[in-house]
């Protein structure tokens, strides 16, 4: 009898555990968006940003909502713009080599990387401009600005090994080289390349 | 006049390029099932049948089933070494098969880029064991947006080249596949398979299989 018990309690603790992790899993889906769709806000703020090269247009969708972005290319340059579903602009993304940041961010944000990681390989890196629109895009094409100066913050990529192995992570930095987020990257699957 | 005398060059030319070669066309469904172990470990089964609609007249014969286990251990973020067992049931005789697979993925930011090295080992009864290797590359890429998510389509394309040690023959693959992603857990894959061998030996043996793979994650 009192053996069970003890097994409903596993049996059950594990379905509630299981229903639990399952319920953490955030569902998210990427598309690209036809221009009908994009929100008109949006569309004059790149019209006014005058861009060259093409810009192309996703939706994002997750429990936190859905995002619009646009991506285009600029002085050779991938440029990421995430918008609100009313079209306000959130940030700018501009991706970036490692070695084109300054050099004390560098030195600083490899110092705090090292501490986090035993190892580790910066894959890709993303300066992050927020702020009011404008300011952004005076700091984006080097104008001066009256606007409060924007403080970009580094959103980077890593290949980095905790205990045993290594994982991807997407970690925000500030202008100090501190960590202000960190998001384990799940691996994709590829079972259908491999086999 | 010009377009004409092309295009009928180019079909005269195809056909007498396989009216001199063995033509072959088939039916190759397969259902991968794949068991997630720890962190770094699966295990995969596979099981596959061939059926032939197509060998010097139509017809339609059963040709032989494939049913293989998979030990998978992942090595880093994208690089992993699978080892198996291949059963191949054909007709009335069974061929043993094992081997060994080095894989590594390439993300970029919409496509995925894979690689394989094989190396296989043909058992049978009252043969020699043969050897082959094999490396395969393949492409994978999103037709919505630059992620494959769950009710979207997307398009594989593979190309592999398989040298038989014992035969000196080399074999070359070429599948496009057209992917649906069902649900978070399973995908459907469905294209070609054409395969060119003996081309070495002037032998020219071509191939032609319609692919329909199931994966399922349990």
């Amino acid at each position: 009898m009192m053996l069970k018990k003890t097994t409903s309690f596993f049996l059950i603790t594990y379905l509630f555990g299981f229903n639990f992790t399952f319920s953490q899993v955030k569902f998210e889906k990427e598309y690209r968006l036809k221009i009908a769709l994009v929100p008109e806000k949006a569309i004059q703020i790149i019209e006014k940003w005058n861009f060259k090269k093409k810009v192309k247009w996703y939706a994002e969708e997750s429990q936190d909502g859905k995002t619009i972005e646009a991506k285009v290319c600029h002085n050779k340059h991938k440029l990421s713009l995430e918008f609100e579903e009313n079209g306000n602009l959130i940030d700018i993304e501009k991706t970036v080599k490692f070695s084109n940041l300054q050099e004390d961010i560098q030195k600083n944000i490899e110092k705090t990387l090292s501490k986090r990681f035993k190892k580790f390989r910066i894959k890709k890196v993303q300066i992050q401009y927020k702020g009011e629109e404008s300011a952004v895009y005076n700091k984006l094409f080097q104008l001066k600005s009256q606007h409060e100066e924007i403080i970009p913050k580094y959103e980077i990529i890593v290949k980095g090994k905790d205990e045993k192995r290594f994982q991807n992570f997407e970690i925000l930095f500030n202008k100090n080289g501190e960590i202000e987020k960190e998001l384990l990257i799940k691996s994709t699957d590829s079972t259908n390349l491999e086999f | 006049m010009k377009l004409s005398l092309t295009v009928f060059t180019t079909l005269f030319l195809g056909l007498s390029f396989f009216g001199q070669s063995d033509f072959n066309f088939g039916l190759l469904p397969k259902l991968v099932l794949s068991k997630k172990i720890s962190d770094q470990t699966k295990w995969v089964n596979s099981i596959e049948s061939r059926s032939i609609i197509y060998d010097d007249e139509y017809q339609f014969s059963h040709s032989l089933v494939d049913v293989s286990s998979i030990y998978s251990l992942k090595i880093n973020t994208n690089q992993s070494f699978n080892f198996g067992y291949i059963l191949r049931f054909r007709d009335s005789e069974i061929i043993h098969r094992t081997f060994q697979h080095y894989n590594f993925v390439n993300s970029y930011s919409s496509i995925k880029f894979g690689h394989r090295f094989a190396f296989e080992q043909f058992y049978q009864t009252d043969k020699q064991t043969t050897f082959r290797t094999r490396y395969r590359a393949s492409l994978e890429k999103p037709l919505n947006g630059e992620r494959v998510d769950v009710k979207e389509f997307y398009i594989k394309l593979g190309n592999e080249y398989l040298y038989d040690f014992d035969e000196d023959d080399l074999e070359i693959r070429l599948t496009p596949y057209l992917g649906y992603q069902a649900t978070k857990k399973d995908k459907v894959e469905l294209g070609f398979d054409y395969r060119l061998s003996n081309f070495i030996n002037n032998l020219t043996e071509n191939q032609l299989w319609f692919r329909a793979t199931w994966y399922i994650s349990i």
